[in-house]
Parts: C-alpha cells; sequence; structure tokens
C-alpha cells in the first residue's frame, strides 16, 4: 500500500514537470513567433530609398570652395573626395536634407545620424583623405563615426534601428591602372 | 532502512537536476528571444539598376591603358584584360562596359563564360557585392533579338531552368 502511494506520488510529479516543460516551450514558442511578426513588420520611410540621388544633388549645389561634388553617376572623383572627407564633418543634412533649394527628399537631419565610407577591392576601408579617415559623419554627442569604425563598433549602438545602404561606383583615381569599382556605404542611425 | 532512504534521495536528486537543466535551457531560449541585438537593415531595392548603372558609367578606357595600341593593359582586371587586349574581337575599343559585354554576348564574338567571368571579377572578387548575401543577374534585350540574353546571372541552371 505504501508502496503504491510512493508510485503514484512519482508518477504525479513526473507528469507535472512534463506537463510544466511543455507549457514552458510553448510560452517561448509563442514569444518568439510573436516577435518575428514585429521585426518584419519593421518598417521604413520609402523616402530613404532616394537617399544617394538626395546626397548627390546636394553636393552638385552646395557652393563650397573647393568644391565637394565628388560623385556624379556612379563616378566618384577621389581628389574631389579627399576635398570632401577633410572638411565636412556632419553629412546629415547632405543626405537627408534639401540644399540651396534642389528637390529633397523631405526628410530632417534630426531623425537620423549618417555615416558614409567606401569599402575598397580587398575588403577594407578606403582612406576617404588621405590621411587615414575612413569614414565622414557624426553620431550622437558629435562623436565621429570615423572613430567608432575604427575601434571596430558598429556606429548606430544604442539607437533604435540602423538602415544601411550601398551603391557600386567607379572610384576615379585619374590613373587607368588604379581606377576601380569600390562599395560607397550610407549607414543611417534612427534618433 | 538506512539503504532505503538513501536511494530515495539519489531519485530526488536525479529529479532535482534534470528540472534545474531544463529551467536553464529555458532561460537560455528566453534571454535570447528578447536580448537586445544590433539590428541592421540592408535595402538593396536598387542594387539591380545600380550594377547595371555602373556598368554603363564606366568606359573601357577608365579600367585600360592605351587600349589601341600593343601595349593595351587592364591591370587590376585579369578577365577584362583578355577581352580587351589579349584579343582581336573588338574594332573599336570605346564606350562603356555594359555596352562592350552586350555586344559581345550579341555578336557571339567570345564565349560568354568569359563575359560572365569579367562581371564576376569586377562586382565578386573584388568585393563590391557581396554574392552570398545579394545574388543579382544582368539580363539583355534587344530589338534585334527574340529572346533576352543572361550576360551573368547568380543562380546557375546545371540543366536549364
Amino acid at each position: 500500500m505504501k508502496d503504491k502511494k510512493k508510485g503514484q506520488m512519482m508518477t504525479f510529479d513526473f507528469s507535472t514537470s512534463i506537463i510544466l516543460f511543455i507549457m514552458f516551450i510553448m510560452i517561448v514558442a509563442i514569444i518568439t513567433l510573436l516577435n518575428q511578426k514585429v521585426e518584419q513588420s519593421a518598417q521604413h520611410p520609402f523616402e530613404l530609398e532616394y537617399t544617394f540621388t538626395n546626397f548627390e544633388k546636394n553636393l552638385a549645389h552646395t557652393s563650397e570652395t573647393p568644391a565637394i561634388d565628388f560623385i556624379h553617376n556612379y563616378r566618384v572623383n577621389y581628389d574631389k573626395l579627399k576635398d570632401f572627407s577633410s572638411t565636412v564633418n556632419n553629412i546629415d543634412k547632405l543626405v537627408l536634407e534639401n540644399i540651396d533649394s534642389t528637390q529633397g527628399i523631405g526628410m530632417f537631419a534630426e531623425t537620423y545620424d549618417v555615416c558614409m565610407y567606401v569599402f575598397d577591392n580587398d575588403g577594407t576601408h578606403l582612406d576617404l583623405d588621405g590621411n587615414g579617415k575612413i569614414a565622414v559623419g557624426e553620431i550622437k554627442n558629435g562623436i565621429s563615426c570615423d572613430s567608432v569604425i575604427k575601434n571596430k563598433k558598429n556606429p548606430c549602438n544604442g539607437y533604435e534601428k540602423a538602415i544601411s545602404f550601398f551603391k557600386p561606383v567607379l572610384l576615379d583615381v585619374g590613373d587607368e591602372d588604379e581606377n576601380r569599382i569600390v562599395q560607397m556605404n550610407l549607414v543611417m542611425c534612427l534618433v | 532502512m538506512y539503504k532505503k532512504t538513501n536511494k530515495k534521495g539519489y531519485v530526488f536528486v536525479l529529479d532535482v537536476t534534470i528540472a534545474s537543466i531544463i529551467l536553464l535551457i529555458g532561460i537560455t531560449l528566453l534571454f535570447y528571444a528578447f536580448s537586445e541585438r544590433d539590428r541592421t537593415y540592408y535595402l538593396t531595392d536598387q542594387l539591380s539598376n545600380d550594377i547595371v548603372g555602373v556598368l554603363a558609367a564606366t568606359n573601357i578606357q577608365d579600367l585600360c591603358k592605351d587600349v589601341d595600341t600593343s601595349s593595351c593593359s587592364c591591370d587590376r582586371y585579369e578577365k577584362l584584360n583578355e577581352i580587351i587586349c589579349d584579343n582581336d574581337y573588338l574594332t573599336e575599343k570605346k564606350g562603356d562596359l555594359l555596352s562592350l559585354f552586350s555586344e559581345l554576348i550579341e555578336k557571339g564574338s567570345v564565349d560568354g563564360k568569359l563575359v560572365e567571368e569579367t562581371v564576376h571579377e569586377i562586382f565578386v572578387d573584388k568585393k563590391v557585392i557581396d554574392e552570398k548575401r545579394y545574388g543579382f543577374a544582368i539580363i539583355y534585350t534587344s530589338g534585334s533579338l527574340s529572346y533576352p540574353l543572361e550576360i551573368y546571372n547568380t543562380v546557375k541552371y546545371e540543366n536549364g531552368p
């Protein structure tokens, strides 16, 4: 009689454990699935898809000296890129807003912090200003994208969302032996 | 009597150990499901346009020098060098890369494989496009052709599509 009771207790303990475990797994599975749904619905404003074009237009319309219109029709002029990278720090307005009455994409620089960098053919970052600068732009608290990327950190750490664009462009160095098609990147961190 | 109690202890210890392992697995799963990760969204809607765009904006003479002489060379691009400098397919070595590839394919001047390898060299070997993440295809259509010609496709069809 005593043994029977003990056996019942063990069976009860075992079945309760199994039921609890199944419930636990189900809760985890439901939560994971719900979480995925949220991820799938993550949207971005469609205007962002025109940031490269907007950036190019704004660069062409700025009246800076020396001229900083380093990109035109998939062609990056390396000399102008060097001038641009050594004189400009924050590119939020150039990428998102409209400068000097160009059309613009109706976005505000306060919404995103933008970083720009270029990957060379060996997978390393291209030296943008000839002095070792590998990224242009500023993130929170005026920290340069360059210092963050050099420290191998994600510039969008601590931001709500990161959106990245890349575009193949011809890097025109002015020498057929050195000209090459490279990957230009714009990363936008949602404030 | 003593032995019997000891056995009961083992069963309970085993029960607690298994329960703890299950609990730990569950907590780990929950931790990974809810932990904050850096999520970056890559927008590549324009990528196919950009690939064709950069080929159309790049002239042969941007990447190769002395194209009309015997010292012709495309130092950075071995396969392009093969098309432009090592052979006499082309009478006119000017114009953009997209027109060059389309012309070679349409006229059948070179094996399509060489054009494919050249596109692969420019974009994939040179780390411009990570083909493992973003596949792409370049299809050429012309008024003189009743069917589209495939210049490049990440997806390979062994025995037809």
